[in-house]
């Protein structure tokens, strides 16, 4: 296996009782994740973006599922598996592990009730045989690495004596204590003000050059993306709509949907009227068209993306799209 | 917020909830059609005192001759009579105090809450004992009693729930929009205590129909001859040995009222707030 | 210049810290600190600033949905802080709130009509016929399908809500709205929808706007004058395009360097700010941004600077700009 992480034709299941048939919230999404990449995926609420990384972890639960003819393949440190595949234990031993996750609201995903030092504790016991001693020094040498200023003294605080931006340091630090291979971040910084936010960006940046882990962004923020990521996927309504390297996807924009992000991005900072923006609403699962599932909203809709769905193809090397416009172009 | 409809169909759809629901409505049937269903009248001699169970006398008679069965009837007209009046005055009385307690806060706030607090502290049928006391005794004023007791338990709720809306946001915009006070009051402020105050309704019903028992049997509720279940156990206790059917139909009865009002509260608390399941 | 409409001068707001068993105040949030500016007609002002630097208490303040601790608000001329509580809710008919989530805002058992007829029935008395003209015609304003008026506003999406939430925030046709982060609730696709609707509706209503907003992005494209709060204090307040080409305050000068790059391939050189913002509830002494400055001089840490005031009504509160 050439990466570390290969999703194939991820499909998540809604299950809506027996009357009624299972709706499809994402499907045919597939990802390479390589080996200290940093992927970013961006997309609206909604879009799938979340539930995809959730699949990776095991995370999914009623009335969610994914769908059998999935397979995510990860190169874990016993060799390759299947993380669909893998029973609850097997799952326990890599999440955490080899695979870990940040989440938007630091404050939410730790527990009030124990100090950080537990908190911390806790990821290590369950995969090291360290004793307590030696758990101490790592959670101090952890914290120091994310920068946190006193660490001896935070490590004995509970969670509502820290701030937001601490907190999310020390999730970070929960993440990477067992020095995993994949990062999930889920919009890391979203609940964060912008100074903050540009702290804790940096320091990911650095911890992912000094720890080798390969990273997967979620965020609806394309600044972030552009501060952070080498590859992207653009989400839109359960699917990928356009895949790209950093530079090519904002230099040679492809999809319709992606352009009118970066557009009404953008002409949010330059003083011109008016304000560029996307008609319409997203659609929501169970009510997509047949055809391109972005039709309703774009500017360049024909009548053959009213009808049929178009496939994800290379517009440009590395460069996927799903739009019948450039698949038209490249046919001719 | 779920309709009316809604509520009941969920309700229905809950195992719990229906055994509840069709509890309920079997002992408003009896206690309605008491007159039409009981064999004899409640309150006359109508056999050999103290007759076992029979074909004539379906839960025997007991120690004057009176049927058991008819006594038992309409004394479910007496549980039912108090438990719904009494809560109907707890219920409103506790509904305006806790309105005002929970919006305007502060000193009225305190006063009423350190009221319901003391009243609180005593258990609850020696408070009732003693407003009876103070009151006189007769179905009225039991009725008053247990009322009052059952005050506070509807203030700290409507309170709790009151305090709670009025950090909503649209209650706030309602306000900054200009809305009058007994409006917001009305239309955005109390339908949030309404789910709380139901399953608070249904559990008081049977702690109510509790109390009248417990005080009749302490002869302070229903006066005789009226029939009540607590009455009935009352004057059965010296019978216990020579006639049990005196004792056990009257607890059974009690118990099983007690039992299906707390089933239909507690499956009525899971459909109406789900947030409150434990 | 268009006639001042809104004027708040030294408007201070504390919060108390309720403790111990008797429930007495036991310290202060000072969540708002001697706030002082103006909104012309038709103008919007913006307030920016991380959270809990005040600025939605602030905005809350001046319509005294907070009762401020001292200060004055005017508006149109009449002191706000005077008004007996009858004579400010009747005032509301003027001055409205948007709220920043459109999910918790509006009141799950009204229906998009009852929500739009309230502010009507409060204000104004109206017949059905005229309390439906007005209700058509903001319905359209504001861009919502007239066949979705007996709809429940869980039935809508979120920029829909919004725009249900702003109908019903000008159907009394005010002429001050305060806007509490009106679109950070809402996604990128449809934030230039709503901030074009504002926009437009500004023009045709001849509204003016106190624009609270976190996103620099979106306060520098609808504000004529902005003010940088941090930990309850304004610092620095000009024209938008002033602030932000030449930021004087430090703190400004972070803020502004903070926002995430428009493109990956644009190089950015970041002033990174160290720590966290002090709490409220203990302000450092002398300037608020002290601790944190960069270029923090022995001065800063004893007195607050004065407003300094440069070309074209470009305000800072800095020591280093101390003549």
């Amino acid at each position: 296996m050439n990466h570390l992480l290969e999703m194939r034709n991820l499909a998540i299941n809604l299950y809506r009782g027996k009357k009624q048939p299972q709706v499809k919230l994402c499907e045919g999404i597939n990802l390479d994740i390589k080996v200290r990449q940093n992927f970013g995926i961006v997309g609206e609420s909604g879009c799938g973006k979340s539930i995809t990384c959730s699949s990776i972890m095991g995370l999914l639960s009623y009335p969610l599922s994914v769908d059998p003819s999935t397979s995510i393949r990860f190169a874990s440190n016993d060799g390759e598996v299947d993380l669909t595949r893998l029973s609850a234990s097997q799952m326990r031993r890599i999440r955490g592990k080899e695979i870990s996750m940040i989440f938007q609201e630091p404050m939410t995903a730790l527990d009030p009730m124990y100090t950080i030092e537990s908190q911390i504790n806790e990821a290590l016991s369950f995969h090291t045989s360290l004793n307590r001693q030696e758990m101490h020094v790592a959670a101090l040498a952890m914290l120091e690495k994310v920068k946190i200023p006193r660490p001896d003294q935070i490590l004995s605080d509970y969670p509502h004596h820290l701030s937001g931006g601490m907190l999310q340091r020390v999730m970070i630090a929960i993440a990477l204590i067992n020095n995993p291979r994949l990062l999930i971040a889920d919009e890391p910084t979203t609940a964060l003000d912008v100074t903050i936010q540009a702290q804790i960006l940096d320091l990911m940046n650095e911890l992912r050059e000094s720890y080798n882990t390969s990273v997967i962004m979620i965020t609806h923020d394309l600044g972030v993306i552009a501060e952070t990521c080498e590859m992207v996927a653009v989400f839109y309504a359960g699917q990928i709509v356009e895949q790209a390297e950093i530079n090519e996807l904002f230099h040679a924009t492809a999809h319709p949907y992606t352009k009118g992000l970066l557009k009404s991005v953008t002409s949010l900072g330059k003083v011109s009227e008016p304000l560029y923006s996307i008609a319409g609403a997203v659609p929501t699962a169970g009510a997509f068209s047949k055809g391109c599932r972005f039709h309703d909203r774009c500017i360049a809709c024909t009548e053959k993306c009213r009808t049929s769905m178009p496939e994800l193809t290379e517009v440009a090397p590395g460069h996927l799209c799903r739009c019948w416009l450039n698949q038209e172009a490249n046919n001719a | 917020m779920k309709g009316l409809r809604q509520v009941f169909r969920e309700l229905v759809k809950d195992p719990m909830g229906r055994i509840g629901l069709i509890g309920v409505l079997l002992l408003i049937l009896l206690a309605v059609f008491a007159p039409l269903l009981a064999h004899y009248s409640p309150e006359k001699m109508v056999s050999m005192p103290k007759a076992a169970p029979n074909q004539q006398f379906w839960f025997g008679t007991d120690n004057y001759g009176r049927d058991i069965y008819s006594r038992i009837l309409y004394g479910a007209r007496v549980s039912l009579e108090v438990g719904l009046i009494s809560v109907g005055i707890a219920a409103s009385i506790g509904f305006i105090l806790g309105i005002i307690a929970g919006y305007f806060e502060g000193r009225i706030d305190r006063i009423i809450m350190c009221i319901m607090d003391i009243l609180f502290a005593f258990p609850s049928i020696l408070l009732a004992i003693f407003i009876t006391a103070v009151l006189g005794r007769g179905i009225e004023n039991t009725m008053i009693a247990i009322g009052i007791v059952n005050i506070p338990v509807f203030v700290r709720t409507v309170r709790a729930s009151v305090i709670s809306a009025k950090g909503l946001e649209y209650v706030q915009n309602a306000k900054s929009i200009g809305v009058k006070t007994f409006p917001l009051l009305m239309r955005h402020i109390a339908p949030n205590t309404i789910a709380p105050f139901t399953v608070q309704a249904t559990l008081a019903l049977s702690s109510a129909i509790l109390t009248e028992a417990s005080m009749s049997f302490l002869g302070l509720g229903i006066q005789p001859p009226d029939p009540s279940w607590g009455s009935m156990l009352s004057e059965a206790r010296a019978f216990m040995e020579q006639a049990p059917w005196m004792v056990i139909f009257p607890i059974l009865f009690i118990v099983i009222t007690i039992l299906i009002f707390n089933i239909l509260g507690d499956s009525l608390r899971d459909v109406l707030d789900p947030k409150l399941k434990t | 210049m268009n006639k001042t409409l809104v004027d708040v001068e030294h408007l201070v707001t504390y919060f108390p810290i309720m403790g111990g068993i008797i429930r007495k105040a036991v310290g202060q949030v000072h969540a708002v600190e001697d706030v002082s500016f103006s909104i012309c007609e038709q103008e919007t002002f913006s307030l920016v600033g991380e959270s809990g630097c005040g600025k939605s208490t602030t905005g809350r303040s001046i319509l005294r949905l907070i009762e401020p601790t001292s200060g004055k608000v005017f508006f149109d001329g009449t002191d706000l802080s005077t008004l007996s509580p009858e004579e400010m809710r009747r005032k509301r008919k003027n001055m409205q709130l948007i709220f920043q989530n459109p999910y918790a805002s509006l009141n799950p058992r009204m229906s998009v009509r009852r929500l739009l007829e309230e502010p009507l029935s409060v204000h104004m008395k109206m017949s059905q016929t005229q309390m439906d003209r007005e209700v058509q015609w903001i319905t359209e304003a504001v861009g919502l399908n007239p066949e979705q008026l007996d709809r429940y506003p869980h039935q809508f999406s979120g920029g829909q809500r919004q725009r249900i939430a702003i109908a019903r925030a000008l159907i009394t046709k005010p002429q001050f709205v305060v806007a509490d982060e009106p679109v950070s609730a809402l996604d990128v696709s449809i934030q230039s929808q709503i901030l074009n609707l504002l926009m437009d509706l500004q023009r045709e209503l001849r509204l003016s706007y106190l624009f609270i907003s976190h996103d620099l992005h979106v306060v520098r494209r609808i504000s004529s004058r902005i003010g940088v709060m941090y930990l309850g204090r304004i610092v620095e307040t000009g024209k938008t395009e002033s602030v932000y080409s030449t930021p004087l305050h430090p703190y400004t000068k972070a803020l502004l360097s903070a926002i995430p790059k428009e493109d990956p391939a644009e190089t950015k050189e970041r002033i990174r700010l160290e720590g966290d913002v002090p709490s409220p509830a203990n302000p450092p002494s002398g300037c608020p941004f002290h601790n944190r400055c960069k270029s923090c001089m022995p001065v800063c840490r004893q007195t607050m600077p004065d407003a300094k005031t440069l070309e074209d009504g470009h305000t800072v509160y800095c020591h280093l700009y101390d003549t």
